[in-house]
């Protein structure tokens, strides 16, 4: 119960001063500044770039997954010893 | 002891160890780019006035020539060891190497040519973003440099996996290098023509 209300405590503490949570005095208040058109243009940029490289994570984990399976498959219909490693153990993704 | 898969592709991934790694190493470069680049253009749409005239875009220019010339050898002289013929091979590697070489001469006139002018990284925010990005891709060519060298002198000997491991070595070399020009189109894009 002690916990609890420690961590009762804290969250209303953190909901109390809401300030904290404005995190850029820069641009806050000013929609129109070009501070703010700057800051947007950079995020959008480095968006881009982080969902490019995600966007090739992802596709390489699905090649993986394709690749395990396809291995697993063969080994299943050739009999054969696991000479051809598969991830996960030979298991399906 | 050979290592497994140094040579041929994994069969599930279709990829060998030295790909894998050398994808992952470009993926990480990518992130450091891409987040000067964001740096760059949170710094060129904030600003009021930019001295983009200061730079030298015939320069520029000829090093994107350079530059894309040494890469199409590349490629030429990894088709050579493929055919086996390795003297053409060693000949398109070193005029490769040349020519990245002629990039950082063409690059280092343009250096002087702003130092000259009191042109310096705390001049301006501008000269700040322009030596940081220019000076990052131009120790990215000096590392493509060192490893082409190495190509041509001790590690054209291939070891106990035979000459296929030198395509291979050639082949991740390219990759990287390929990255190098595009950062570098990027480069021309972002500093001298917007």
């Amino acid at each position: 119960m002690g916990r609890w209300a420690t961590v009762a405590g804290l969250v209303m503490t953190m909901l109390a001063s809401t300030r904290l949570a404005f995190a850029c005095p820069v641009c806050f208040g000013t929609e129109d500044a070009s501070a703010n058109r700057a800051i947007e243009a950079g995020i959008v940029v480095m968006l881009g770039v982080v969902a490019a490289v995600l966007l090739g994570v992802a596709l390489f984990a699905i090649r993986l997954c394709r690749g395990a399976a396809a291995s697993a498959h063969l080994d299943a219909t050739d009999g054969a010893t696991a000479h051809v490693p598969t991830l996960n153990g030979g298991t399906r993704c | 002891m050979q290592m497994p898969y140094a040579i041929e592709r994994r069969p599930d991934t279709g990829l060998t160890n030295g790909q894998l790694g050398m994808w992952l190493f470009i993926a990480s470069e990518v992130m450091l780019f891409g987040a000067l680049f964001s740096s760059y253009v949170i710094l060129r749409v904030g600003a009021t006035e930019w001295p983009r005239e200061a730079l030298n875009i015939g320069a520029a220019l000829a090093n994107t020539v350079v530059l894309l010339l040494s890469s199409w050898l590349l490629a030429l002289s990894m088709a050579s060891l493929r055919a086996g013929l390795m003297r053409p091979h060693r000949l398109r590697l070193f005029a490769a190497v040349a020519l990245a070489l002629i990039f950082l001469v063409i690059k280092s006139f343009e250096y002087r040519e702003h130092w000259l002018r009191h042109e310096l990284p705390a001049t301006n925010t501008f000269f700040a973003i322009y030596y940081t990005l220019t000076g990052l891709h131009a120790l990215h060519i000096a590392g493509g440099v060192m490893v082409m060298l190495h190509l041509l002198g001790a590690g054209r000997k291939p070891s106990s996996a035979g000459p296929a491991q030198l395509l291979w070595r050639l082949r991740y070399t390219a990759l990287y290098w390929y990255f190098v020009d595009a950062i570098w189109i990027c480069l021309l894009v972002l500093l001298y023509l917007w």
